[in-house]
């Protein structure tokens, strides 16, 4: 009952303890097979401690001593330890194991993510601060920056690895759950390092194909389009179908269907997206985009809407 | 490193060095193998990753030598320690258990670091690629 | 000697041991008034080095709490992200280089000495110029948040964050000089407590009688010699490219930001052990007392101290786990992680071991060294963990990680001095602390530091990253985080009750007894209340625990039946001993207060500040200055010639008062200097190969770009002959010829400057642009590191004939040659590298 209440405390979107994923799972057993170790030896150290210092009556001999440095203090931690390590050391190429096709660039940027799909077959597929993945493939994930070290890292899926200027590193995730997972960035990268997190979605793969392989809607003509444009907001953001080619900022196409908004900074509502085009600033402290505090909060909230609008 | 038939400090420290220059022969020939081969055709090879088998024969030639070398070394130190004859605590001021203080705690070093060396060389049995 | 055996002696007569006594006090006295800033003594030293670091620790207490009170819930707005970006930045800074590093060499200098039975380290004015460059240095680095303008790149300073000057400001220069000036001053206190455990121990002290903590401050100042330099090599970089644009770290013109991380690292992790061993070491001389018998296997903590040591160079890529480097490369660095457990554990078991062996008395000191043991047992098993790369790349960079380091090194570094706090405090300040207040500051912190940091272990799994400002509600970590926060302050509580026993008014209280807590190494020798000189007599030991093991040895050593009991000459004087058998040698005259150790600290720190805020006109200023007034330090403070040749120590021994070559504390002072010299030296060219390693083709690239062959030849030729002359000048000065000597020191100087001049002139005359690309940038660094150290000997061998010329330097009296010739086999060792690197691989390779 106690270790599923353990468990129970391990739950969670963004929880390494709570695996939805192969390498995650393979990692969470290490941990608990450690954690059960590592409380005995504790127990039986300390308790040693306490018996020697408060317990006990009368000197031992030194040879007693003698046998518990050689015994205690050598022979049986290079055991456990060596066995402990040809255990990692056998996970580690299991760990690292190639994709099955499916590869997703990622690109970590002062503060949002960069997403593009490359399947097998087909055109790249662009998109920003959310992924989606299929259950049951290794998908692989080409990881770069090109500005400062961030470091990718989705706990319920798998470990991290970094995302470094000049070099492209590479992840290999299956996720093994369909559901919604939160990822986040663990490398210190400036003001936001803190705001900056993604969604990612397992979903069945003949679902995820059809996702994929489907084309967006036709943009609606709208007055918050109108305003979109006016606004020169397409000098940074791109929106497939429209004349907003940016791209310095985050892919906006299929805006309508993520989760987040400001790269898992708030519930993407139209009140959200308003407000986080009013006041990036201070949501986002040194977010490259502007805070376009001058724009009136209704004009802010009809883009917010027709960008809503975008699935 | 250097023979000795007086136990010194450089004899005591013989076979970590010898622990250190296995590990860095170790890492060296495997990053500089796995760089090399990466530089040219960078990462996205799929299943085909380039292999270490150079830098593993490197890092067997080299374990046997560290082993070895720290071998010789504790049969050293074995004799500073009047063969396995004297018993601990090697604290009176004389000559003898200055030698022998020595040769006893540079046989341990020479374990604690033939095990290192073992340790060390473990990732190039269990890993054969750079991925 | 017992009563039976004891021979007549001079210091039977009770009137002489007055007299010696006053002349003894006259000679060591520490100066009143304004003057009392001039001590050089260790005593002095010691305890404003001890009090500053805590200081620090303190402040970056304060920043820690400032840290838990922004987490305590989420959304927080208490602190600005880039307020707290600096807060946690300079927590890290600070408890690492000013508190953790500083309080070692702090606390060794306070009572390495007197362990020893010495009366000072060999180089008192070298403490106090390290002290002030610390007080300035750390001043500087932790005085910037008030300006808004502390490093906020986080204590690691990962490139390119910290590259970009939009992104950090001042900060990151203010982080880059202020901590290279105490690192500078870092590895000037290893070079001095070196040589003082090596050379400096009482006569009959071989090496198998050592104090267990003399062997660890050998083997931690050991590793700073080589873990320190590599950070200053980086440093070196990193300010290149931040003020003059050499692209190391910039990968668009060839640079990676993974170099830094190397270098950092390679400092940075024997560092955790340079920080935990000396703390160890003080258990190793508590639990014997507390036990009431000798340690119980002495070689074997020998061993995991040396062990360690050496282990400790083999883990730096375990902080690099998830930078994507292949996993066979990662692998060798899970293994040594591994493999270092294993001398950590030994010396766990020989405390036990002891205890169980020994009959324990109760008391603070001890409550917080098993305090420590509960704690530190527990960070090393989630150490163990986290070694395990496949664990890591879940665990790296979130909250267990927080949890994992806080619990090593507050469990195996600052329990352990609290340990040492209450166990030395009477030694140093004359009165014990409270039992009932350490009693109650212990408990506080225990507990205040378990539920702290205990629940981070979860809250990082859960996966919360470190070095966040703010949370999002909802994610699992709310709670915790408030259980942390409450906790942090409890821990506080328990810092400020000990704060208060030791600063609390303590005048009316009576002096501790002498050896309160009867333990048997020498420092206990200690008069109380103490006396200024140190140590009465210089005592013969014969066993590792004297006071328990030699009898009458106080009443004899009260008496000064021992060597030096006397300073007839009205100098300084301490011991100086062979390295294994501790043979007396030399009697050392050390030099006393003064306050240009200070004036040099200062101007020394000068020209790092106003580097700082790119005055150059400034920083040339101030580093001619410094330079000159450390010339007439050494001018007027070393290798004094003595007024006679011998001395009579007592006991019936005369040993000479001036040596010099291998048996000189200055020539060992040298050697183990350029030892470091040669690791921040490696460490470029590791950076060198490195480059090479990343780059297919460009790096060296085609041919004709390089420096070429022919002006580097020519600088190692003209370096060779400098040497030669260098050789030729001693061996002239041997032969009683000083117009030899000086027809010669002039030589080689002249040649010196042309060997730089030329090694310079290959890249200028090939056109290499440091800017352009990482590989001339390179290479220019690594020649101009050649041709600085071509300068320096310069300078030394100008000194020398200055020396000759004012008599101080002689046939008789030749320290200053000997010292300088040994730094010109390292320098020329540094000119072959470097030619070697820069001119031969590139054909090697093509």
């Amino acid at each position: 009952m106690s270790a599923a209440s353990a468990l129970g405390a391990c739950s969670g979107v963004q929880s390494a303890l709570d695996p939805a994923g192969h390498e995650a799972r393979e990692v969470a057993s290490l941990f608990w097979v450690m954690v059960v170790g590592a409380a005995v030896v504790w127990t039986v150290v300390i308790g040693v401690a306490i018996y020697a210092t408060r317990l006990r009556p009368d000197p031992h001999e030194d040879i007693v001593g003698h046998r518990l440095i050689l015994w205690g203090g050598v022979a049986f931690p290079t055991v456990v330890l060596a066995g402990l390590l040809v255990y990692g050391l056998g996970l580690m190429p299991k760990l690292r194991e190639a994709g099955e096709g499916l590869r997703i660039d990622v690109s970590g940027e002062q503060f949002w993510w960069r997403v593009a799909y490359r399947p097998k077959e087909g055109e790249p597929v662009l998109s920003a601060n959310e992924i989606r993945i299929p259950v049951g493939e290794r998908v692989e994930f080409a990881l770069t920056s090109p500005d400062v070290i961030h470091a990718f890292w989705i706990p319920s899926l798998g470990g991290k690895v970094d995302m470094i200027p000049g070099r492209e590193n590479r992840l290999v995730l299956k996720a093994e759950k369909a559901g919604v997972y939160r990822g986040a960035c663990t490398e210190f990268c400036g003001a936001s390092h803190a705001l900056m997190a993604f969604d990612v979605i397992a979903m069945d793969k003949p679902a995820f194909e059809d996702w994929l392989g489907s084309r967006p809607a036709d943009p609606a003509r709208a007055k918050g389009r109108d305003l979109f444009t006016l606004h020169g907001c397409g000098a940074c953001h791109r929106v497939g179908g429209t004349e907003a080619k940016g791209e310095v900022g985050p892919e906006l196409t299929r805006f309508g269907q993520r989760k987040t908004v400001g790269a898992g900074l708030l519930p993407n509502t139209p009140e959200n997206v308003a407000r986080f085009i009013r006041e990036t600033d201070v949501l986002k402290p040194r977010s490259k985009m502007p805070a376009y505090g001058a724009l009136s909060p209704d004009d802010a909230l009809e883009i917010a809407r027709w960008l809503g609008s975008l699935k | 490193m250097i023979a000795s038939t007086r136990a010194n400090l450089i004899t005591l420290i013989t076979a970590p060095t010898i622990w250190a220059i296995h590990f860095l022969v170790c890492y060296l020939s495997a990053s500089v193998n796995c760089a090399k081969a990466l530089t040219d055709a960078r990462v996205f090879t799929g299943a085909d990753w380039p292999d270490v088998t150079g830098a593993r024969i490197a890092i067997a030639i080299a374990t046997l030598a560290a082993l070895a070398a720290i071998a010789w070394s504790s049969r050293q130190a074995w004799g500073h320690w009047a063969d396995g004859d004297a018993e601990p605590p090697y604290d009176d001021a004389t000559f003898d258990d200055r030698q022998q203080f020595l040769g006893f705690a540079t046989i341990l070093l020479c374990g604690l670091s033939f095990i290192g060396v073992i340790f060390v060389a473990l990732p190039a049995v269990f890993i054969g690629d750079c991925r | 000697m017992t009563e039976a055996t004891r021979v007549p002696s001079p210091q039977d007569d009770p009137e002489l041991r007055k007299a010696q006594e006053a002349r003894l006090e006259k000679v060591w006295e520490t100066p009143s008034g304004l003057r009392y800033w001039s001590a050089v003594n260790n005593s002095e030293v010691g305890l404003w080095y001890t009090a500053t670091a805590l200081f620090f620790f303190l402040f970056a207490g304060v920043l820690g709490l400032m840290i838990r009170t922004q987490l305590a819930v989420p959304g927080n707005d208490f602190l600005s992200a880039t307020f707290y970006n600096q807060v946690f930045t300079l927590h890290g800074t600070a408890m690492m280089f000013l508190f953790a590093v500083p309080i070692f060499e702090a606390v060794a200098i306070i009572i390495l000495p007197e362990m020893l039975g010495a009366r000072d380290l060999p180089f008192p004015r070298l403490s106090a110029f390290g002290y002030w460059s610390f007080l300035l240095g750390g001043v500087f680095v932790c005085g910037s948040i008030f300006f808004n303008a502390a490093p906020d790149g986080g204590w690691f300073m990962y490139p390119p964050l910290t590259t970009d000057e939009k992104q950090t400001g001042i900060g990151a220069d203010v982080w880059l000089l202020g901590l290279s000036f105490i690192e500078v001053a870092s590895i000037a206190a290893a070079v001095e407590l070196i040589v003082g455990t090596l050379k400096c121990r009482p006569p009959g002290m071989r090496i198998n009688l050592m104090p267990l903590y003399a062997w660890y401050v050998l083997v931690v100042a050991g590793m700073i010699l080589f873990a320190f330099p590599p950070l200053i090599a980086g440093d070196i970089l990193f300010e290149l490219e931040r003020m003059f644009d050499w692209p190391f770290f910039d990968p668009k013109r060839g640079g990676d930001p993974l170099l830094w991380q190397h270098l950092f690292w390679i400092f940075g992790h024997p560092e955790v052990y340079i920080v935990f061993l000396p703390a160890i070491a003080l258990l190793a001389m508590i639990v014997p007392t507390f036990a009431q018998r000798p340690i119980l296997g002495y070689s074997w903590i020998v061993l995991a101290a040396v062990g360690t040591g050496f282990l400790s160079f083999g883990l730096w890529v375990h902080h690099m786990f998830t930078t994507g480097l292949p996993a066979i490369s990662l692998a060798f660095f899970s293994a040594a992680s591994e493999a270092v457990a294993i001398p950590t554990g030994v010396q766990i078991f020989v405390f036990l071991a002891t205890l169980l062996a020994g009959r324990v008395v109760y008391s603070v000191p001890m409550l917080f060294a098993i305090g420590a043991l509960g704690i530190f047992v527990f960070g090393g098993l989630t150490g163990v963990m986290v070694a395990l790369a496949p664990f890591d790349w879940q665990a790296h960079d979130t909250y267990f990680v927080v949890a994992h380091l806080h619990y090593t090194l507050v469990g195996g570094m600052f329990f352990p001095l609290m340990a040492g706090l209450y166990y030395f405090y009477p030694f140093a300040m004359d009165r014990k602390l409270s039992d009932k207040l350490g009693k109650w500051g212990f408990w506080l912190m225990f507990v205040g530091f378990n539920v702290t940091f205990l629940p981070m272990h979860i809250t990082g799994l859960r996966g919360m990253p470190r070095r966040v400002f703010t949370y999002a509600e909802g994610l699992g970590f709310d709670t915790l985080n408030m259980v942390s926060t409450v906790g942090a302050f409890t821990f506080a509580a328990g810092v400020l009750v000990v704060t208060w026993d030791v600063l609390r008014p303590k005048g009316k209280e009576p002096y501790a007894k002498r050896n309160p807590w009867n333990a048997g190494t020498l420092e206990w020798l200690s008069e109380s209340p103490g006396k200024d000189w140190g140590v009465r007599t210089v005592p013969v030991v014969t066993t590792r625990y004297p006071l328990w093991q030699q009898p009458n040895f106080v009443r004899d050593y009260d008496e000064g039946r021992f060597y030096l009991p006397d300073a007839e000459e009205g100098k300084r004087e301490t011991l100086i001993t062979s390295v294994l058998d501790a043979r007396p040698i030399q009697c050392l005259r050390v030099p006393g207060n003064t306050f240009m150790t200070m004036g040099a600290a200062f101007l020394t720190g000068g020209a790092f500040i106003a580097a700082t805020f790119y005055q150059w006109t400034l920083t040339i200023g101030f580093s001619i200055a410094a330079l000159i007034s450390i010339l007439i330090w050494l001018w007027r403070g070393t290798a004094v010639i003595p007024e006679k040749k011998e001395k009579d120590v007592g006991l019936g021994l005369k040993l000479p008062l001036y040596v010099s070559g291998p048996d000189s504390v200055g020539w060992w002072a040298m050697f183990i200097t350029m030892i470091g010299d040669m690791s921040a030296f490696a460490s470029l060219i590791f950076g060198y190969f490195f480059y090479w390693t990343i780059h297919a083709s460009a790096f060296p690239p085609a041919a004709g770009a390089g420096p070429g062959q022919f002006w580097p030849a020519v600088a190692l030729v003209l370096t060779l002959a400098s040497w030669g002359a260098m050789l030729l000048a001693r061996r002239a000065n041997a032969a009683e010829r000083p117009g030899g000597l000086r027809f010669w020191l002039t030589g080689s100087a002249v040649l010196a400057v042309a060997g730089g001049a030329a090694l310079l002139w290959g890249p200028h005359a090939t056109g290499l642009d440091p800017t352009s690309h990482v590989y001339p940038a390179t290479v220019w660094v690594i020649a101009i590191w050649t041709a600085v150290h071509l300068g320096v000997g310069v300078v030394m061998t100008l000194y020398c004939l200055a020396r000759s010329i004012g008599a101080k330097l002689t046939a008789e009296h030749d320290i200053d040659v000997h010292n300088v010739l040994l730094y010109w086999h390292f320098a020329m060792v540094t000119m072959a590298v470097t030619v070697a690197v820069l001119a031969l691989f590139p054909l090697a390779v093509r």
